[in-house]
């Protein structure tokens, strides 16, 4: 005769192993989807801004002798910023700049964009078409209820989405402001204008280097978070991992404006600027119900882990593979960041 | 590697590609602002030579100097216009 409560109690946990296989699989994609954005898939295409280039250069220097003439009438009438012989210089260094403004941005480009590879190793681990030896991961020493795991699975995922979501502003406002270096600097030729040639530099900088800032965040959030996840995390009283890692991220989804105004180099207007369209995400999703869910969920599992789902894992053979990769890269990162 | 970066992009002002109107206009624009500079620039000499002259009768060195000044910024004012609008038409031709 069967017995009905066994045949129940299959059925929940098939239930349960079947979500947190979607769970982890869904966090994979999530990083390797994250990953992918980091490269040249975010990168702006110059050459399709030269013909827009070649124009306003030509508007810049059509304007130029009226720039200088405004400059040196300012002099004249003895304005404080105005131009005397100085003109000279400048009208040769911004004419310079104006001509390479392309370049030089484009050069720049190129090399911010190395940066945001610099994760590139510990976060190819979560490839699973990666080539590098992997190793068994028990599964039981996974410390998460499947709630948490599912809500860190959505987390990156819409991590995943927002970050390339900013990533692909930023390589439009890229474009879309070099088109206008000529102007600004045969603008900056007048003393009186010049701001504004300083202003577009460091705005620039700020839009170039915020790939690397969200990187560099989400690999210091998942280096924290994932440990956790695995009970590898220290237990020495400072602040706990698991918390710190889904803070971390979360800011880096919703709020990277936060890391932006903390970090000079990374001007704040570009970060606002460019997660504004991401933002729009955001804001359709109810941002502190899901924070202090989080906290409520995340907060005692560490330490805790829960006897049916490393039963219910350890009798699926469906998860192994995927909690393989999971695995994976979570040693690829703590290798990293060993715990003391 | 600069080099190569910097020369892999072909940058040259696109004159042909704007539409007449944008070109005399923006040109306007510049004949409007080198002739109040003119406009500016004579006054100042005009002005300069008056004080020079008042200076003189009077025999006020501190306006006497600042009517010298005031001649040199006016004159070399009008010298660096047509300076910059030969270096305008010797690089791009756009003022010829």
């Amino acid at each position: 005769m069967n017995d009905p409560s066994g045949t129940y109690a299959q059925y929940a946990s098939d239930f349960v192993n079947a979500i947190t296989a979607w769970a982890i699989k869904d966090a994979l994609w999530g990083i390797s989807n994250l990953m992918h954005s980091f490269g040249d898939a975010t990168e702006p295409d110059f050459v399709a801004l030269v013909p827009t280039y070649n124009r306003v250069l030509a508007i810049a220097l059509l304007i130029l002798g009226a720039v200088v003439a405004y400059g040196i009438v300012e002099r004249v009438l003895g304005g404080e910023r105005g131009i005397g012989l100085a003109a000279i210089p400048r009208v040769v260094a911004c004419v310079f700049f104006a001509y390479s403004g392309l370049g030089i941005v484009r050069y720049a480009t190129v090399n911010s964009a190395l940066l945001a590879h610099a994760w590139d190793r510990e976060l190819s681990a979560a490839n699973r078409n990666a080539t590098f030896a992997t190793f068994p991961l028990d599964p039981s020493t996974v410390h998460l209820n499947v709630v948490a795991l599912i809500l860190m699975a959505l987390l990156v995922s819409f991590l995943a989405l927002v970050v390339y979501l900013e990533l692909i502003v930023r390589s439009a406002l890229i474009l879309t402001i070099t088109a206008f270096v000529p102007l600004v600097a045969v603008l900056a030729i007048w003393p009186r204008l010049a701001g504004g040639a300083v202003h577009l530099a460091e705005f620039v900088m700020g839009l170039l280097l915020s790939k690397f800032v969200v990187a560099t965040a989400f690999f210091v959030g998942m280096s924290m978070l994932l440990p956790a996840v695995l009970g590898l995390a220290p237990t020495n009283g400072k602040a706990d991992w698991m918390a710190s890692g889904f803070a971390i991220l979360l800011i880096t989804a919703i709020s990277p404006i936060a890391i932006f105004q903390g970090i000079r180099f990374a001007h704040g207007s570009a970060g606002t600027v460019a997660r504004d369209w991401g933002g729009i995400v955001q804001r359709v999703l109810p941002t502190a119900t899901l924070t202090r869910g989080g906290q409520r969920l995340l907060g005692p599992v560490v330490g805790s882990a829960t006897g049916r789902l490393s039963k219910a894992w350890g009798a699926s053979r469906v998860g192994s593979s995927l909690s393989r990769n999971l695995g994976r890269t979570a040693k690829s990162i703590t290798s990293f960041r060993k715990p003391s | 590697m600069i080099v190569g970066v910097l020369s892999d992009i072909s940058v040259t002002p696109d004159l042909k590609g704007l539409p007449p109107n944008v070109i005399a206009g923006l040109i306007h624009l510049s004949d409007n602002a080198a002739g109040l500079l003119i406009i500016i620039s004579g006054l100042g000499i005009a002005i300069s030579l008056i004080g020079w002259v008042l200076a003189s009768f009077t025999s006020n060195a501190q306006l006497a100097e600042r009517s010298k000044s005031a001649l040199g910024v006016s004159v070399s004012a009008i010298a660096l216009l047509y300076l910059a609008i030969a270096a305008a038409n010797y690089a791009g031709h756009l003022f010829s």
